[in-house]
């Protein structure tokens, strides 16, 4: 993959890594610094990615493990992990859906994103959460009825 | 319905400004690699001149040679601080005769001293780089090689006179024409990289020709005096270099330009001082020290001057002793964080101890500056760099021509040992490096108060953890092999050191240390195994081992490999276009190898029939394998199992594609 496809399959994705990211972080500032640091990783390790579709995935794989790495950070300075630290720029469309999917715990909320925001297939899923297809399965389940409790009416996905 | 998609806001600036910076930043990251890279061809280079000038001034006064190969020792040190180098600094002698001289080596002639004479100050002399000693000019290297150089290369000898032309050659080069560089064709600067800035369609040239196009160095990829193999800017009688070309120091007027460009390693070489107003200290690494070192009891600091600031009661000492009382450069007078002392690197800001790439480096030697070191220098290029057996695979494999990767490529196989551990018994090594440059890995140990005695008697133990065979750059490994262990004498028999024409050491070979490995699957990336033990008709034993090829995806490759005690005869593969590299018969300690890459079919048939090979199956120990296995009594066809023992069942027809981990099952109970 030359330079030019690089950045340009990376700005395509920008919409996708920032919900991802935003999702974990809850933080645009964070959510920003994460996909730097990601896209810094990916491209130093983008001779390793044999198949280009998979472009996506992977960099959100590397993506989510940033993620991961920050909300480590935090945790060992003692820095809270919850709504608390919500800070964005720009209000969402709909404040009380965000606010239904921000009260969700990450496991069940970054099932959901990836696979009805994303459309991720519960195996590329698998592959990026790094668990099993059926604890994804069953997480989607239990993310919906969660959702739904949250916006106390029935919500169709 | 709700639209998840309502609980996200647009996407700030903020994202695509972060994934272009992720960009640069891995685009930096790579330009300092490269240069990295760059920096340590030059910081050869300055080795080589080193090692040729230690060479030349030593050769009188060198014991015989120890070791295969020429393992050269100087003249026998005691381990005392006191008998080091005398207080007297270099500078002391280059103080002593200021003008230059006719060979351009001043040092060297004004210092030929006795025996007795500590031998770090003259050694080094014509490229030390005595910050503080060279507080006035010194004068630079003469290009042309005099009369006086010519008697030099002659005392040197063969070796030295030609590591000390090629040294010479690259000094005559114009620094204009010397790297590559980018740039289009309308664009006003030349970059170090082609896509520096985004930019697309740049065109290789030497920095004249751009120069001579009108365009200017980029002010974005040019960091200019960072490294020794970085562009400078310093007018010859100059005594400073400089980073800025615009600095006060030299503010060089447009036509100046050209005469002007140079690079740090020749500016250094030439004895000029980093400008102390656009140079940062930390720009001017490494400080390259070749006299002895000096520190007080209490200080914090370790010295190339022995007065440095007015400094009392300093002792001289060597890297060693430095290292071990938790000395730092002097910022004063060595002026960086990383010092580079007779080809041992040390960085004392992240408290690494590495090595150059030392081209000309003996194999282990003793010092007065830094101590005894035994440098093993495993595998120093992939042609000449590999013990006898690793050269003979590769070999086969490249002339072979055969394999589409290496066309393709252009690249050869590489073979790496990893996680080489070192132990020391008997004595404690105060450092020691382990540093893995694109030659392959080096281990250089430092010694203090070792005597040449007690070096010779050294023994430690180095342990290879495993050792891969890779195909192409992007690391697919096709085989390994497990720990073994091996205690050796580093300067006697145990290590059989080769060199090269020029006396170069390009390698150790470690056939007593890795004969013993037995071959896992452990490490090979999806790669399996299969063997099985067999005999020819005169009873002698071998065994038959596959391992599937991992290279590309290509699961239909196998390397088969017939190891046997010396002397086994065996036919070898029949003739067959579809086998692609043969490697023919290896001495790998006491056994023999043969080993061959080739389609997995035509493996599956020799594991079949042995006697394609001119083997057939070990009735005893095949039993056992049976005992453990007990395929299906049709798993091989009737006219097969006539001409084999009822054994060769225990291997079904498709035991390579579908069933390697019962293959290595069974070969495991068989004790392979």
């Amino acid at each position: 993959m030359d330079d030019r496809q690089f950045t340009q399959l990376a700005l395509g994705c920008q919409r996708k890594l920032y919900r991802v990211a935003l999702s974990m972080l809850r933080c645009d500032a964070d959510a920003a610094d994460a996909i730097q640091e990601a896209v810094f990783k990916g491209w130093i390790y983008r001779s390793t990615l044999r198949d280009g579709e998979r472009f996506e995935a992977w960099l959100t794989r590397i993506l989510v493990n940033e993620c991961r790495n920050i909300q480590r950070r935090w945790k060992k300075r003692g820095e809270p992990l919850d709504e608390s630290r919500a800070a964005l720029e720009e209000a969402p469309p709909d404040p009380g859906l965000r606010d239904a999917l921000m009260a969700l715990p990450e496991r069940l909320r970054l099932p959901l994103v990836l696979h009805y925001l994303e459309g991720y297939s519960l195996r590329e899923i698998s592959s990026i959460l790094k668990i099993p297809q059926t604890m994804v399965k069953s997480r989607l389940h239990q993310a919906r009825g969660a959702l739904r409790r949250e916006l106390s009416t029935e919500v169709e996905l | 319905m709700k639209d998840l998609n309502g609980a996200f806001p647009r996407t700030p600036e903020a994202v695509e400004d972060a994934i272009h910076e992720g960009i640069r930043r891995g685009r930096r990251r790579e330009l300092r690699r490269a240069r990295l890279r760059r920096a340590a061809c030059v910081a050869a280079v300055v080795a080589v001149m080193v090692g040729a000038f230690s060479l030349a001034l030593n050769r009188d006064r060198l014991v015989p040679s120890i070791g295969p190969g020429g393992n050269q020792l100087l003249s026998k040190p005691s381990a005392s601080a006191s008998v080091l180098p005398s207080p007297a600094p270099t500078q002391n002698s280059a103080t002593a005769t200021p003008e230059p001289t006719a060979t351009g080596l001043p040092a060297l002639i004004a210092t030929e001293a006795p025996l007795e004479t500590p031998v770090a100050t003259e050694i080094y002399g014509p490229v030390a780089i005595d910050e503080s000693a060279l507080s006035t000019p010194v004068p630079s290297i003469t290009p042309e090689p005099t009369d006086a150089s010519a008697g030099l290369s002659q005392a040197m000898g063969t070796t030295g006179a030609n590591a000390y032309a090629d040294s010479q050659e690259l000094l005559n080069m114009d620094p204009l024409e010397i790297s590559a560089y980018y740039s289009t064709d309308t664009g006003d600067y030349f970059h170090t990289f082609a896509t520096c800035s985004g930019m697309v369609g740049a065109q290789e040239r030497t920095a004249r020709e751009a120069l001579e196009m009108g365009q200017d160095f980029c002010p974005v990829c040019f960091n200019f005096a960072q490294y020794v193999g970085d562009p400078a800017w310093s007018l010859d009688g100059d005594e400073y270099y400089h980073a800025d070309r615009d600095c006060a120091g030299i503010g060089l007027a447009l036509e100046e330009i050209e005469s002007g460009y140079t690079y740090v390693y020749l500016a250094r070489l030439a004895g000029k001082l980093p400008c102390p107003d656009c140079i940062f200290w930390q720009q001017t690494t490494p400080a390259i020290l070749s006299g002895a070192l000096y520190c007080t009891d209490g200080g914090t600091f370790v010295h190339s001057v022995s007065n440095c600031t007015g400094m009392l009661h300093a002792s001289a000492c060597t890297l060693a002793q430095a290292l071990e009382a938790g000395k730092v450069p002097c910022p004063t007078c060595i002026g960086a964080e990383c010092i580079y002392v007779n080809g041992i690197y040390w960085n004392s800001a992240t408290d690494q101890l590495l090595l150059s790439v030392d081209m000309y480096a003996d194999s282990s030697a003793y010092d007065t500056v830094s101590g005894g070191h035994i440098d093993l220098s495993a595998m120093e290029d992939v042609d000449g760099g590999l013990n006898a057996w690793d050269a003979a695979v590769l070999d086969d494999a490249w002339q072979s021509g055969n394999y589409e990767p290496f066309r393709e490529t252009g690249e050869p196989m590489r073979v790496d040992v990893k996680d080489l551990e070192v132990e020391m018994a008997g004595w404690d090594c105060l450092a020691s490096m382990d540093y893995v440059d694109a030659g392959g890995r080096h281990v250089r140990l430092l010694y203090d108060g070792v005597t040449v005695d007690e070096l010779d008697a050294l023994e430690f133990s180095v342990s290879a953890t495993a050792r891969y065979y890779c195909i192409s750059e992007n690391g697919d490994f096709v085989r390994s092999a497990s720990a073994v262990t091996a205690a050796l004498n580093p300067i006697g028999s145990d290590l059989d050191y080769s060199f090269d024409n020029d006396s170069h050491c390009v390698s150790f070979m470690p056939g007593a240390l890795l004969m013993d490995y037995s071959w896992t699957d452990d490490w090979a990336y999806g790669s399996t195994t299969v063997g099985m033990p067999v005999l020819n008709e005169d009873g002698e034993s071998a065994a038959i081992s596959a391992y599937q090829f991992d290279v590309a995806g290509d699961e239909n490759t196998v390397i088969l490999e017939v190891r046997a005690n010396a002397g086994t005869s065996f036919d070898g593969l029949p003739a067959n276009d579809a086998c692609w590299i043969t490697t023919g018969l290896h001495a790998e300690g006491d056994e023999v190898v043969y080993t061959a890459v080739l389609p997995a079919t035509l493996a599956e048939e020799i594991f079949n029939d042995p006697a394609l090979l001119g083997f057939y199956l070990d009735a005893e120990n095949t039993a056992s394998q049976a005992a453990v296995e007990e395929p299906p009594a049709d798993a091989v066809p009737e006219e097969e199992t006539a001409e084999m023992p009822a054994e060769a069942a225990t291997l079904p027809e498709d035991s390579l594609t579908d069933d390697y981990q019962t293959g290595m099952e069974a070969a495991a109970a068989t004790g392979m």
